[in-house]
């Protein structure tokens, strides 16, 4: 069952060499694994950078809440103008993690993604003489991660394990949520896997992160993935694990190469000891964040949300315990196994990923409970200057300013107002931004990532889309929304009407 | 999900393919099927293959049998009469030579594509209005091997436990049967459990579906079953491992068995063989350990000139490892035919009356000469193998009534069987499309098809069945049953025998009442009624009870009450490969089609797999010449057939699979006359053959359909 | 082992052990409302039709995958899941073409339905062209709405070949032959299991489409 090659890796060789799959590839391929050739096409057909033709070149321009809320149309206008010029088709791709950084393009010829932010409007008009845009780039600048903090350093050396009843009490005490924007309790999760007997348990480090509006996980597997692999290994040391898959999303090939180049030299230095471990590229979809979802694509399948129960800790990769942690989070239990809970309570650090009209977007590790305002002016915002934040990403919320300033930027306080910290982006409009063209980006997306399987989501996605789109509001709407928001059986329908139900409440004068 | 043509009717019947008798609901437009429903109750389950879902085609072609026919000299053409003609002629010839040669110069041949009630007939013809045992049916060149051996080591041939039982088993072992292909819903089912985890165990020389899937696959040489089957009985008790409770208290003839068992050491298996002894070992203790174990088995090892003794050594491997009585174990052959397990419980056999009352047995004879007001012969007929061989020697058969049968197409050594039908005296061919036989006739009676009239079939898990008409039978047809009765009036007129009081039948209720009467035990609480709300299987004694699923509980069916032990010698097929002849030759069946043919080649399954592909390993190609969709000739000593060559590893090396079911190009033109001392089964998975390209054009791919 | 106590619509239902509320609420003689959920090829739980409200669980539950379980209070119908199911339902009759799904029909009638509220059809479905690439049956995805039936129906469900899969996503997902081939070249065996299970008539043997087109075959 698992001693056979996985899929994607095996179609990933194949595309590598070639730029596109031929059906031979893929025969071979689900031989390899093991799996009926309609399991490998089907994949195929789902993951994005699958192609099974020569590819095209393609000119990307970057979709996210911060262009959104800036000048997408405009830039968007002048790729589909210059792209046909320069023999390229042209298209959008959603958030890569550059909010901070800008206006992004990609440029994907065959198997090369090739990456450049900032981009202004002149660069994608040079595009057509054949120039290529300045600041090409690969990882997020280090400088990203703004005045210091305790997580942007590898700990050194790498905490010892003191068993795993220690661990996990410390996790407890600590108070460790997960924090790809799901707050479970963590050590609860550390438990249930700990207590189920199997022949083999995994921990898969989810460093998905496709959120739009954030990318402190970005930041970390590209320039602290030492802190990360620690935290795993500890939990898996925790749990009785023999495996560590870390799944890096597929977009980002600097991650990848950074996650991997960090795991070669600790499993060379000998700190993993026994247990196994892969680096693992993701499908590149939003849905494969979803736990689930991301235990399916590692098992060759589409990335469709599981039914739960049971739970992944008790039936997760290949049917065994699995212990699913956002990249985050097990950097946290690096750090609190380093220090102690004590010293974590005293400094509550949270990564918050802070873009849009503040002076210098970034990642930042504030305190856990710092009010909004405080988070904004850390960054180089003035609250008084903004209209808006949206909090959590596109699964997420608009606050209005200056109402909201005071709000602790907590696990507990936002719900009060039917809000959420998730996984912490914060991303700010000032007065003269349209909301309701960020809140179309965001619609956009869900459409675009929604996997297909379940009903109110495949159908309610693109609706809500077009209901944004014509900026409609009305009971209606309000149906809509709460089929996708109570229907859905996943995250990514349930949250999809969220960001623009926030904004008809909040600043169209609609009361609930 | 509503039709996109609205039904005129939908009627529930049974598919007329296969043994597990899947339940359908056909939905009929102008006097058409359009389309075919699987029922969602057992023994489908809401399942069918695609013979049953979309191979019904045949009901409409203009190939069916509308008149009857007489030829009223040899030479002569066969011109149309009416049925009293018809009849009244065929009954007179029949007459004539009874009376010159004695009733056993007649032969029976019923057949197990009918229902139960025109079983019963048709063995009341021939032992009641003519005074003969001389009666058989197909099950002669399948099953005969299963239930000669079954029916003296357990005292009953049927299926032990049921289909039902299939997800009960933790190991489940199936021999020589293409499952997949041949039972595709049943063979799914293994599938699936196998994917639930039961371990599965296939043993069979071809990588055929199952083996595909198995854990463990015993990929034997051909005709060597009986050594692999008891080298695992012989391992489980050399090795402490065997039921020893089961075997002490439920069993009998232990030593003279072990005395047997001896020679066949693992490693005598593995020579023998061909399997490893260490996977030989593996199979026998997974199938003792297990809580309970079923196997299942069909052709692969009963159609072998010591098909009995194969089946033997797997009857033996089961009563050594107790596993029999329980749920999901058990020894389970998987019947062919749609009713071939009713054509035998209805008695249409030579040796025993229905209810397998041996013929044999004065009181039995007794009885039934209290219900038929007749005597009865006191020796058993003829099998159908035996029969045909006796066509033209002194006191051999000369007349032949056949129903539904195609034995130019169906009996082995084919050269053999036209020239014994071209000597016989009379041939009576009673079917529903032409065939292959159909030349030969003197007679022809066309019949009505499954889907033309009442009755019952059996399945293999003995689950009795109603079947209903959706159509008029076309032209003249009638269906079998009232064929039967009507010679049967007729007949014991001529003859003498009995009353004509006995032929008069209502309808096929009135024939299942009788059947019902006589065997009380079987079938008494199985009635139309009750079949038309419930699911029933035998034995169902009264009215109250839905029949025994797992047999064996308590006693076997022997007199000692328990199972015999008995020696299972291995023997060499008759016919080894030679320097002129280098390569075995198996035949068998493909999903597609159905045995001879007659139904599924005049259908949409046509279309799917139009003729004749032959399973040649890669090494032989090579050896041989031979490319993948290239045209071969297949020779054997008895002839040649012209097939297109499909390379595959799914044949071992040094072995050719032939499906039998291309009447232009039939795999029995090669085989041989080669019979089963004990069952007169035929070998037809074993003759020796060469391969050689024919001059063609440019080859396409043959894959599989 | 002891039954399940539980309550479902206000009626006392004992279930048994390992029972869904699906089948709890039939014992209360109470069908909850599905599309997806079949028995036999294990599919269940991504329609949300049969989504149920359980007291103190936060999110409606589908009934057809949550196994009862001791104590609950359940509620099948409440306006809230009726506006649910009347979206879904009227968004699925608006993108695909339902004239012969009597089971949805149904549905339709039962939550008011009126899809005409929701503008234009978003998905191309309506637009799919049948596939006819075998002698058997027809593959008419303007009426699927991957319900998954057939999918699991070929796989893991019945028949093991898995001879078709899902392919695309979102309201673009169809069932799809490997490398697009034409069935016979895959693995199908032409069972036609799928077609037994597929509600909206999606797949339809030859014979009857040639029969509802004026016979042709």
């Amino acid at each position: 069952m698992d001693s056979a090659p996985l899929l994607l890796p095996m179609l990933d060789a194949a595309l590598a060499a070639r730029g596109y799959l031929e059906p031979a590839d893929i025969e071979a391929a689900a031989r390899e694994a093991r799996l009926p050739l309609a399991r490998a096409w089907e994949a195929v057909r789902f993951y994005p950078r699958y192609r099974t033709e020569p590819p095209e070149k393609r000119f990307l321009l970057v979709d996210d809440p911060v262009v959104r809320a800036r000048d997408f149309a405009q830039l968007w206008a002048e790729l589909e103008d210059a792209a046909p010029r320069a023999e390229a088709h042209a298209d959008t791709v959603y958030s890569q993690g550059l909010e901070a950084v800008g206006p992004a393009l990609v440029i994907e010829e065959g198997a090369r993604w090739r990456v450049f932010a900032p981009v202004q409007a002149a660069d994608l008009q040079a595009l057509a003489m054949g120039k290529l845009p300045p600041h090409e780039l690969e990882a997020l600048p280090p400088e990203l991660a703004r005045g210091g903090g305790d997580l942007f350093e590898p700990p050194d050396p790498l905490p010892e394990f003191s068993g795993a009843d220690a661990l996990i009490s410390a996790v407890r005490e600590a108070g460790l949520r997960g924090l790809g924007g799901a707050l479970f309790p963590a050590w609860r999760k550390l438990e249930a896997v700990r207590a189920e007997a199997a022949d083999a348990k995994y921990v898969v480090v989810n460093g998905d992160e496709s959120e739009p509006g954030n990318f402190k996980d970005r930041w970390l597997m590209e320039h602290n993935p030492r802190l990360v692999w620690a935290g795993a290994a500890l939990a898996a040391r925790a749990v009785g694990a023999s495996e560590i898959i870390f799944y890096v999303r597929g977009e980002y090939a600097a991650a990848r190469a950074r996650v991997e180049a960090a795991r070669a030299e600790l499993e060379a230095s000998g700190y993993f000891e026994e247990l196994k471990t892969q680096t693992f590229r993701g499908g590149g979809l939003y849905v494969c964040g979803e736990e689930s979802a991301l235990l399916e694509s590692i098992e060759g399948r589409r990335a469709e949300p599981r039914l739960k129960p049971p739970y992944p800790a008790q039936a997760g990769l290949f049917d065994r315990p699995t212990l699913v942690n956002n990249v985050e989070t097990l950097a946290h239990l690096a750090w609190i196994a380093a220090h102690g809970a004590e010293a974590y309570r005293q400094r509550l650090p949270k990564l918050f990923s802070i873009s849009g009209d503040v002076a210098r977007p970034g990642v930042y590790e504030l305190p856990l409970g710092t009010p909004l305002a405080g988070a904004l002016e850390a960054a180089g915002g003035d609250p008084e200057d903004l209209q808006a934040v949206l909090l959590g990403g596109a699964a997420g919320t608009f606050l209005r300013l200056p109402e909201a300033a005071e709000l602790p930027l907590d696990f507990a306080a936002p719900q009060l107002s039917g809000d959420a910290v998730g996984p912490g982006a914060l991303v700010a409009f000032t007065g003269d931004r349209d909301l309701w063209a960020v809140a179309e980006g965001i619609a956009a997306f869900f459409a675009h990532e929604s996997c297909g399987k379940c009903f109110p989501c495949s159908l309610g996605t693109p609706h809500l889309h077009a209901a944004v789109a014509r900026r409609e509001r009305g009971p209606q709407t309000e149906e809509l929304f709460l089929a996708l928001e109570q229907g859905s059986l996943c995250g990514l329908g349930q949250a999809a009407p969220w960001a623009v139900r926030s904004l008809i409440r909040r600043f169209e004068g609609v009361r609930t | 999900m509503t039709p996109r043509v609205s039904p005129d009717r939908i009627v529930s019947t049974v598919c007329p393919y296969c043994g597990v008798g899947c339940r359908v609901d056909l939905y009929v437009k102008d006097e058409k099927i359009y389309r075919v429903m699987a029922q969602e109750g057992p023994p489908n389950y809401g399942a069918l293959c695609v013979k049953g879902r979309f191979g019904l085609g045949f009901l409409h072609h203009p190939d069916r049998l509308k008149t009857p026919l007489i030829r009223r000299r040899k030479g002569a053409e066969l011109e149309p009469a009416g049925w009293d003609k018809a009849l009244d002629f065929a009954a007179s010839r029949l007459a004539r030579i009874a009376a010159e040669s004695g009733p056993d110069a007649l032969y029976f041949v019923s057949s197990a594509k009918a229902t139960n009630e025109e079983n019963y007939l048709m063995q009341k013809l021939a032992r009641a209005a003519v005074g003969t045992h001389n009666v058989d049916h197909c099950a002669r060149l399948c099953h005969s091997s299963s239930t000669a051996a079954l029916s003296r080591s357990l005292g009953s041939a049927a299926m032990s436990n049921t289909l039902e039982e299939i997800g009960l088993s933790d190991v489940i072992l199936v021999a020589g049967s293409n499952t997949i292909e041949t039972h595709p819903v049943v063979g799914a089912r293994i599938k699936k459990a196998a994917r639930e985890g039961a371990f599965l165990i296939v043993a069979d020389p071809r990588r055929v579906g199952l083996a595909e899937v198995a854990d463990l696959w015993l990929r034997l040489r051909p005709g060597t079953d009986a050594v692999l089957f008891g080298a695992m009985a012989r391992h489980l008790v050399d090795a402490g491992r065997f039921d020893r409770g089961f075997v002490e208290r439920r069993a009998e003839g232990f030593e003279e068995w072990w005395q047997s068992a001896r020679a066949y050491t693992l490693e005598f298996a593995e020579e023998t063989t061909g399997v490893p002894a260490a996977r030989i070992r593996e199979a026998a203790e997974r199938y003792a350990d297990a809580r309970a174990a079923a196997s299942y088995w069909a052709m692969g090892i009963t159609q072998h000139a010591h098909g009995t003794e194969n089946v033997q050594a797997l009857i033996n491997l089961a009563v050594v490892a107790g596993q029999l009585g329980k749920p999901g174990a058990g020894l389970n052959p998987l019947r062919g035919q749609n009713n071939v397990q009713g054509a035998g419980d209805m008695g249409a056999l030579p040796n025993v009356y229905p209810g397998y009352q041996p013929v044999s047995d004065r009181h039995v004879r007794k009885r039934w000469k209290a219900l038929w007001h007749v005597r009865q012969p006191e020796t058993p007929g003829l099998t159908m193998t035996e029969a045909f061989e006796s066509i033209g020697a002194a006191n051999g058969v000369r007349a032949v009534y056949l129903m539904g049968e195609d034995p130019i197409t169906s009996e082995p050594y084919q050269d053999h069987v036209r020239a014994a039908l071209e000597k016989l005296d009379l041939l009576i061919v009673q079917d529903i499309l032409r065939n292959e036989t159909f030349p030969y006739a003197d007679v022809v009676l066309p019949a009505a098809s499954f889907a033309e009239k009442h009755g019952t079939f059996t399945n293999t898990d003995r689950r009795v069945q109603r079947i209903r008409p959706v159509f008029k039978p076309p032209g003249e047809a009638r269906p079998d049953g009232w064929i039967t009765a009507q010679l049967g009036r007729r007949l014991a007129q001529l003859l003498k025998r009995g009353w004509s009081e006995a032929w008069n039948y209502a309808g096929p209720e009135e024939v299942w009442e009788e059947v019902r009467l006589v065997l009380p035990e079987t079938f008494g609480g199985i009635g139309y009624d009750r079949l038309e709300r419930e699911d029933l299987r035998w034995p169902c004694p009264h009215e109250r009870s839905p029949g025994v699923s797992v047999l064996f509980t308590d006693g076997f069916y022997t007199p000692s009450k328990k199972a015999r032990l008995l020696p299972a010698p291995w023997r060499p097929p008759a016919e080894e490969p030679s320097d002129e002849f280098p390569l075995v030759l198996s035949t068998g069946r493909v999903l597609y089609h159905w045995h001879g043919g007659v139904l599924s080649r005049r259908s949409a399954l046509s279309q799917a797999y139009p003729e004749l592909k032959v399973e040649v390993n890669p090494a032989d190609a090579a050896r041989y010449g031979v490319r993948d969709g290239q045209k071969v000739w297949l020779t054997s000593r008895r002839g040649r057939i012209r097939a297109t060559a499909w390379v595959t590893d799914r044949a071992p090396e040094g072995v050719v699979f032939a499906p039998i079911h291309f009447a232009e190009q039939p795999a029995n033109r090669l085989t041989l006359d080669a019979y089963d001392p004990t069952s007169k089964i035929p070998e037809y998975k074993f003759a020796a053959v060469r391969l050689e390209p024919a001059n063609d054009v440019t080859p396409e791919a043959a894959g599989p359909g | 082992m002891s039954k399940v106590s539980l309550v479902v619509d206000g009626y006392l239902v004992q279930a048994e052990p390992g029972e869904t509320l699906l089948d709890a609420a039939r014992r209360a003689g109470v069908e909850v409302p599905t599309l997806c959920f079949h028995e036999r090829t294990g599919t269940r739980g991504l329609c949300r039709l049969c989504v149920v409200e359980v007291e103190g669980w936060g999110r409606p539950v589908p009934a057809c995958a949550t196994e009862a379980q001791p104590n609950l209070v359940v509620r099948t119908e409440t306006e809230a899941l009726a506006a649910l199911r009347r979206v879904v339902l009227e968004l699925l009759a608006l993108e695909t073409d339902l004239s012969h799904d009597a089971g949805t029909q149904t549905l339709l009638k039962r939550y008011a339905a009126h899809p005409q509220r929701w503008s234009a059809p978003l998905a191309d479905r309506r637009e799919r062209e049948p596939v006819h690439d075998n002698p058997f049956f027809v593959r008419d995805y303007a009426k699927c709405y991957t319900c998954r039936r057939c999918i699991d129906a070929c796989g893991e469900g019945v028949q093991g070949v898995w001879a078709y899969g899902t392919t695309g996503r979102g309201h673009a997902a169809v069932p799809g032959t490997p490398l697009d081939l034409p069935l016979p070249e895959t693995p199908c065996v032409f069972c036609g299991n799928c077609l037994q299970v597929c509600p909206t008539g999606a797949l339809v043997p030859l014979e009857e489409l040639s029969l509802a087109e004026g016979g042709l075959s």
